[in-house]
């Protein structure tokens, strides 16, 4: 399945959440720490990736031709 | 042909006088939708920079009319409209000339009370048109203003619109012109985009080409990837692919052929003589970068003009390395000419 923004950005939340619960060894932590980053490098991307399509058409649209 | 329908659209108030009438002329693939917003639309109509209050074509002054030519795809009647019969016409409708569309326009305006107007205006398809009114029926408009066009279409013009013409024969879901016209507008043409993509590169020019995309590699794409695009691609597969679901493609071989067979010397001895029948104020407007119509074309009108002593015709060269589409992107660059014409 295509993997949505909506989905990464709730991953790196849960994360956020665990990480925030004091009872997390370092190297859970650590690991932890990693997935979440990498989820939000993944959402960034999509928002990138979501910037430049609306870029792009608004540059191809916006002038008439004949 | 047989009855046929002609959609228009206007803007403004007519005068009690009825002497303020503005005819505007659309190109290629224009329609009668020239300024103003349709409910949901990305874009206005496509001339809204210099048609509209306050504007060159100023509606809070003139009344203006814009109508979709005979053979177009946007109301009028077309290759893909249905005879009296009810069968679609398809490669039963006659090919039209440019002076049909605007023979079929003046009977629409005669229907609507308009027997004079104070000025044409058009740019490419549209600018033949307003030339063709201008010697067709001399004293229809008080002022003719052309853009972007020329007396006669040139052999480099005609190649462009052949390569979209053949793109369009050749490609096996045209089904030899047989094509049901909801399958294109879901799927696409290739051909016609392909077509339409040669149009493109010759509505620009290779400044312009330059300036919006230079050699800019689209952000996402690998340099070594095969199918990576530089920009200038990605503009003009986007322009092609869009182009068809928009557009009918028997409605584009009509139209370029309108404008391939389009010579205002045609049914006089010379183009000095077709010229000699011009009674109205005329002015030239050409875009120094235009290689689709030369800025040369249109000063050949205009010397022609000087050489039988006809004072009313004037030629203003913009200053412009943008190309074709110049008169549709480039408005801050002659509206206040145009302005002054029409209110002069």
């Amino acid at each position: 399945m295509a993997e949505n923004f909506e989905q990464k950005l709730e991953e790196a939340k849960a994360i956020l959440q665990k990480l925030l619960q004091s009872d997390m060894t370092m190297s859970e932590s650590m690991k932890a720490y990693e997935e979440g980053m990498k989820a939000l490098q993944k959402a960034q991307k999509l928002l990138d990736d979501a910037v430049l399509h609306v870029e792009t058409i608004k540059q191809q649209t916006t002038e008439p031709s004949a | 042909m047989q009855p046929y329908d002609i959609v228009y659209e206007t803007y403004g108030t007519l005068s009690e006088a009825k002497d303020n009438i503005v005819v505007v002329c659309h190109a290629l693939t224009g329609s009668h939708h020239a300024a103003g917003w349709y409910e949901g639309d990305a874009k206005p109509g496509w001339w809204d920079g210099l048609i509209g209050s306050g504007k060159a074509i100023d509606t809070d002054r003139f009344y203006v009319v814009c109508t979709n030519v005979i053979g177009s795809c946007f109301g009028s009647t077309g290759p893909m409209s249905q005879n009296k019969d009810g069968e679609v016409y398809r490669y039963k409708f006659p090919v039209v000339s440019i002076k049909d569309m605007i023979k079929a326009q003046r009977i629409l305006f005669d229907r609507l009370g308009i027997h004079r107007v104070h000025a044409i205006v058009g740019g490419s398809m549209g600018g033949m048109q307003a030339l063709q009114f201008a010697i067709h029926y001399p004293s229809f408009a008080n002022k003719i203003i052309a853009m972007a066009t020329t007396f006669a279409t040139q052999p480099w013009a005609i190649a462009f619109n052949k390569v979209a013409q053949e793109a369009i024969l050749t490609d096996p879901d045209f089904k030899n012109g047989y094509y049901d016209p909801e399958d294109i507008r879901q799927k696409g043409l290739s051909g016609m985009a392909v077509g339409r993509m040669a149009g493109h590169i010759s509505f620009l020019s290779h400044y312009s080409m330059i300036e919006k995309f230079g050699r800019e590699y689209k952000r996402n794409d690998g340099l070594y990837e095969l199918f990576g695009k530089f920009q200038v691609e990605s503009y003009l597969e986007y322009n092609g692919y869009n182009f068809t679901k928009w557009f009918d493609p028997l409605a584009y071989l009509y139209i370029t052929k309108a404008i391939n067979i389009f010579d205002l010397a045609r049914g006089f001895d010379s183009l000095f003589h077709a010229l000699a029948k011009i009674q109205a104020d005329l002015h030239l407007i050409s875009f120094r970068e235009d290689m689709l119509f030369l800025p040369d074309e249109m000063r050949k009108i205009d010397e022609i003009l000087k050489s039988q002593h006809y004072r009313n015709c004037h030629h203003f060269e913009v200053e412009s390395h943008y190309g074709h589409d110049a008169f549709l992107v480039e408005i801050d660059k002659f509206d206040s000419y145009v302005k002054e014409v029409l209110n002069g």
